[in-house]
């Protein structure tokens, strides 16, 4: 099912839904986004505001296709459903079935993801495209990107290097920053609990001919949470005293800008991001770091420029990207600090055959790190090939893709096949099997600090697994439910070599088996504007290598259930939810002995439209609204009780969401 | 949903392909028999291969059956002269009739105490091959104690997860116990070994000392137990990650939980021990900030805890000796980081390191001597009154243990860098008198000691480099050769530690 089916046939939604596929494929293009699609409007042809009924359609719930692979199990989860609740990426991927975060301290600390039971590091993260893993290793910081800038987030699921790229073992959470039609502006500010403050604010507009978009966005918290805390958490006696959490700060500003140009019969789409941030680290609660804390900054550039080719079904595109990442810590009365840089280079070609689509890109690149602990200036060149089909019959969709890409020492082939058969009207059934790497990172390779010792002779970790299942993805409801197996091959341990130093090693292997469902509809408005939405993540891990005492155990920190679900109401200009996140008992070691307890998390909130012109809505959002002041990140630091937060949000009317 | 799993494994032959095969992985010098890493050079169930059972009077020798020490050969069979009615004190030597073999000699019957296993008479309670009933065989090196098979010595061999059980005299004596995690420090209490193990998720094994018996193990929060100490009817584990002392019941069951003093701000509790109604925790801490104390622990309600838990705390800290108040606790720049305690005759002594900060290959951290060892002794009759007695010879001193009026303490460091401020001896202090009398330290060649331990009269000592255990003679200072206990873990890179030693009472 394409973009252009689900929404209506309006010139201005389909501006709008260009503009989203032409932003997806700003820095990666998917075999989706086919020259067939419409051609690009010049800038100055921007349309005007979309009618807030034809948002609300599309933007209300999630989908279950990814552009980057049509036919891998996807779901697709669109920031406007959740406006005015200050949710950041790892809120809304927390949303998807299949994905688990790990939270290190609410908001504005650490926060990771993991799909399908990988590591963070299985996880590939992408802000338009772009790779924000570095070779540095270690996962992607969700909450680096600011919140104000999220459009949407794809969640993909399953091995996706042919697609995406090395390093996606365990899936791909692709961030697709805002877009706006010419004339569109916005601006939100929040304020809450524990000292938060949150604004963000974009414009659109169309000087000179070129489409132009500028989003800037800074959040602010003290972080200090009352929380009860545990001094004697082994004797089994629930006594706990009231404490209060502090230098638990986090300030984090950001600002974008994205333009588009028509040169003749090519486009050129430029995208330029800025974000630094600073955190406090307040150190497990038996052993406080009052003075410990975290910088970083991150810069990325970014221009396209495509245009048909020699004949009318070719499609010829180059990208050029740029990365910068800085990370300094001071740990007590130590320093580091960790700079780096990846450039890379890509030509593409897309060829469009009656309903078949074919992809071609060759991607050159390089990436350099100076740090703390690392000796010189390591880099690593990386050079990729990929092919991808998307062939379509009436009924049936197959998408072969094949990736060959060196990263530095590391070589490896990375392969998909999907599929996906329409059974009857709207469902289909979809499947897929694919095989990708992750290459070790620098921190693996070559980083000595503290306890930790390099291991120069890594092999990259290897994923490969498959999924099937039942799609039902239509106008005002989307339901899908799969099953899938993934095995994890080579992964990289850190394990014990003398007296506390740490080593990493291919140690690890597992096997990860699940039912990932969700269900979610549109607003119905014969019912209040009555919208329902649910997943559900079943998680069966297995460790197949390693003492006999491990073996056949659940991996740790793998919840075996995971439940989502969110109920809300929009009678006319009020709008009112509520959430439960309930995640399932997990251990809390290899040998299954320490359980962590299943908790449940409830969220509330509502909104009020102000003013429909311009645009003017007020938004109440509660978090963890029975106040459990108990909750911890299942490593003992604890999670915030009760948060209220508080947004204004104005701006022009396609901006809101209104039922 | 079972089934809808399975059937899409089935569906994926790419995931058969791949092979999820499950894989042992085993310490160096073990393999995988079954569902266990073995020795195939000692394994009486795996003798030189999987599955291949010795005798049940013969062991494993160097990976071939052997006649076990305190038996005799007839012909090629290995015969127990002392019970075998068909050779009686000698081969051929049959008793006659319905006669009995009792101590190599035919009798009519068994004497009172003794019990007839077949034609055989047995001391059931001692007899290790008829230990607690006719016909149950202890594992080569076990003896019998009280119709109970059990080795003498038990090693914590933390790199690889485990207790191996040894006889006195080091050599192997039945199979090694599994532990969730490194185990660091040990002790014998009630009729079980409990281990005290770490990284990466803190836990307390409860081994039966019966070997037949199986193990319980207790998760509890953090990820650093330093040490185990037995007081009465319970067992004092400190907790360095949490900053708290635990305390166990002797079925392993936690009973009690106490906060030490400053705990947000990491104590790192290490060594503990008590007399009566008061326990001493030496807070080892980090550094400047934390720790450098001595916490006196209020156990007077630890009965009324123990008989109802849950009810009543077991214990509360009543004082803090702040070292860094102490004159001669340290040497500046030096903290005193205190380590390790023992209490006798109404006196705590507790070794403190007395270090400074250096340059490591990771950093600075305290781990340089910045001058003689010190030894705190407190004394309780005295309201708690402090004396610092200098440990000349031993820097960085660490374990103590107590042979009569002898504290053995041991000295040294793990880093080579230091040996000549901190040469790996044990030293000698007479604690019997006061102030106490540091004797001569007692070189050990090849080995960083790590504890010292009192079985039977000798010395074992555990080298924090190695798997080894070295066994010496406190009263003639004869030191024997380190006897390696410990595999190392698996891979090129793979290390072994013995960490601890105990033994029962």
């Amino acid at each position: 099912m394409s973009a252009r089916n689900r929404i209506p046939g309006r010139p201005g939604a389909r501006a709008l839904a260009f503009a989203a596929i032409a932003s997806a494929a700003l820095v990666r293009g998917g075999p989706e986004a086919r020259a067939a699609e419409p051609s690009p409007p010049a800038a100055g042809e921007e349309q005007a505001p979309l009618a807030p009924e034809e948002i609300v359609v599309v933007g209300r719930r999630p989908r279950a296709q990814a552009p980057g692979d049509p036919t891998a199990s996807a779901t697709v989860i669109e920031g406007d459903r959740y406006a005015g609740e200050a949710k950041g990426v790892a809120e809304l991927v927390a949303t998807a079935p299949g994905v688990a975060i790990r939270e290190y301290g609410g908001l504005g600390q650490l926060a990771t993801a993991s799909i399908r039971g990988s590591t963070a590091n299985g996880v590939l993260v992408l802000l338009d495209g772009m790779p924000l893993n570095t070779a540095f290793g270690g996962g992607v910081d969700l909450s680096s990107i600011p919140r104000g800038w999220i459009d949407r987030i794809e969640v993909v699921r399953g091995a996706e290097g042919a697609h995406y790229g090395a390093g996606s073992l365990g899936g791909v959470v692709n961030v697709v920053t805002r877009r706006r039609p010419s004339g569109a502006w916005s601006v939100e500010a929040t304020g809450g609990s524990f000292g938060t403050w949150l604004a963000s604010a974009d414009v659109a507009a169309s000087p000179g001919g070129a489409a132009l978009f500028l989003a800037a966005a800074a959040e602010t918290t003290d972080g200090d949470f009352p929380y009860r805390w545990d001094p004697t958490p082994s004797d089994g006696d629930p006594g706990r005293v009231e404490s209060s959490r502090e230098n638990n700060g986090a300030r984090r500003a950001g600002a974008m800008a994205k333009a588009s140009l028509s040169l003749g019969e090519a486009r050129l789409d430029a995208l330029a991001q800025l974000s630094a941030g600073r955190r406090e680290l307040p150190g497990w609660p038996y052993a406080l770091t009052p003075s410990d804390s975290q910088e970083d900054g991150r810069a990325i550039l970014a221009a396209r420029l495509s245009g048909t080719g020699p004949r009318p079904d070719l499609l010829l595109a180059a990208r050029a990207s740029l990365r910068l990442d800085t990370l300094s810590s001071r740990l007590g009365p130590a320093r580091s600090r960790q700079e780096g840089g990846a450039a890379e280079l890509e030509a593409e070609a897309r060829l469009v055959r009656g309903p078949h689509a074919f992809r071609g890109t060759v991607e050159a690149g390089g990436e350099a790190l100076r740090g703390t602990g690392l000796a010189g200036t390591p880099g690593r060149a990386t050079l990729a090939a990929a092919a991808s089909a998307d062939l379509a019959w009436e009924r049936l969709r197959i998408g072969p893709a094949l990736r060959a890409e060196r990263v530095g020492p590391f070589a490896g082939l990375s392969a998909k096949l999907g599929g996906s058969l329409r059974l009857a009207g709207p469902l289909a059934l979809r499947a897929s099997g694919g095989r990708t790497f992750r290459p070790p990172g620098f921190a693996e390779l070559r980083l000595e600090q503290g306890l930790l010792q390099p291991n120069p002779d890594l092999r990259p970790e290897e994923g490969l697994g498959g999924d099937a299942g039942l799609v039902l993805d239509t106008g005002p409801l989307l339901a899908s439910a799969g099953v899938h197996a993934t095995l994890y091959r080579d992964l990289v341990y850190y394990q014990r070599v003398s007296l506390g130093r740490l080593r990493p090693f291919n140690a690890g292997k597992v096997l990860v088996q699940g039912v990932e469902a969700e269900v979610a509809s549109a607003p119905v408005r014969a019912l209040l504007g009555l919208s329902l939405q649910a997943s559900y993540t079943l998680l069966a891990t297995e460790i197949l290598r390693g003492a006999p005492e491990v073996v056949g155990n659940e991996v740790p920190h793998r919840a075996r259930h995971r439940l989502y679900a969110r109920a809300s109401v929009a009678p006319g200009p009020v709008e009112a939810h509520v959430e439960a996140h309930l995640v399932g008992r997990q251990f809390a070691d290899d040998r299954n002995l320490s359980a962590i307890p299943a908790a449940l998390l409830w969220n509330a909130g509502g909104s009020v439209r102000l003013s429909r012109d311009p645009a003017l809505r007020l938004s109440v959002e509660v978090r963890n609204a029975a106040d459990d002041r108990t909750r911890d990140d299942g490593f003992g630091n604890p999670l915030p009780g009760r948060m209220v937060l508080v947004t204004l949000r104005t701006g022009s009317t396609q901006g809101e969401v209104t039922p | 949903m079972r089934r809808l799993l399975a059937s899409a494994v089935l569906l994926l032959p790419l995931l058969l392909l791949a092979g999820c095969q499950k894989e042992l992985v085993c310490p160096e010098g073990r393999t995988a028999c079954g569902d266990r890493c073995v020795s195939l050079l000692s394994d009486a169930a795996n003798c030189g291969s999987c599955g291949a059972a010795v005798g049940p009077l013969e062991v494993c020798a160097a990976g071939a059956p052997a006649c076990a020490s305190d038996v005799g050969v007839c012909g090629a069979a290995c015969t127990d002269l002392a019970r075998d009615p068909a050779n009686c004190g000698a081969c051929g030597n049959a008793c006659p009739g319905p006669q009995l073999c009792a101590t190599a000699s035919c009798v009519d019957a068994c004497s009172p105490g003794q019990t007839a296993c077949g034609r055989s008479c047995v001391d059931v309670d001692s007899d290790r091959f008829h230990c607690g009933g006719c016909g149950i065989a202890c594992a080569p090196g076990e003896g019998c104690h009280e119709g109970t098979c059990r080795s003498d010595i038990y090693v914590a061999c933390n790199a690889t997860n485990e207790i191996v059980p040894v006889a006195a005299d080091l050599e192997p004596a039945g199979a090694s116990r599994s532990t969730p995690a490194g185990p660091q420090a040990l002790a014998v209490a009630g009729a079980s070994v409990f281990s005290a193990n770490g990284y990466p998720s803190a836990s307390v094994s409860v081994l039966p000392l019966a070997s037949s018996s199986a193990p319980l193990h207790v998760p509890v929060a953090g990820s650093d137990l330093q040490h185990v100490a037995r007081h009465g009817d319970v067992v004092l584990v400190t907790n360095a990650s949490v900053g708290s002392l635990l305390v166990l019941d002797l079925s392993g069951q936690v009973v009690g939980e106490i906060a030490m003093p400053d705990q947000q701000s990491a104590p790192n509790p290490h060594g503990v021990a008590a007399a009566g109604d008061t326990a001493w925790v030496a807070l080892f801490g980090y550094g400047p900030g934390s720790g450098q104390s001595i916490a006196k622990v209020d156990l007077s309600g630890l009965s009324a805890c123990v008989a109802a838990p849950g009810t009543a705390p077991c214990g509360a800290v009543l004082d803090e000796i702040d070292l860094l108040a102490v004159t001669g606790a340290f040497d500046p720049p030096g903290l005193p980081f205190p380590s390790s305690v023992v209490t006798t005759a109404g006196r705590a002594f507790v070794t403190l390191a007395n270090l400074e900060e250096d340059a490591t290959p990771w950093g600075t951290g305290y781990v340089k001597p910045a001058g003689n060892g010190k030894l705190a002794m407190i004394d309780a009759e005295a309201g708690d009154a402090v004396t610092i007695v200098e440990l000349p010879g031993c820097g960085n001193p660490g374990a103590i243990a107590l042979a009569g009026t002898t504290a053995w303490i041991a000295c040294g460091t793990y880093s080579d860098d230091y040996v000549s401020l901190a040469p790996r001896v044990l030293l000698p202090v007479n604690v019997g008198v006061s102030p106490p009398a540091p004797g001569t330290p007692l070189p050990l060649p090849g080995v960083v000691p790590g504890k010292v331990r009192f079985c039977a009269g000798m010395g074992y000592v555990t080298d924090q480099k190695t798997g080894s255990v070295l066994r010496f003679s406190p009263a003639t200072r004869a030191v024997e050769a380190p006897v390696t206990i410990c595999p190392s873990s698996p891979g090129p890179f793979g290390y072994a530690w013995a960490a601890d030693v105990a033994c029962p009472e």
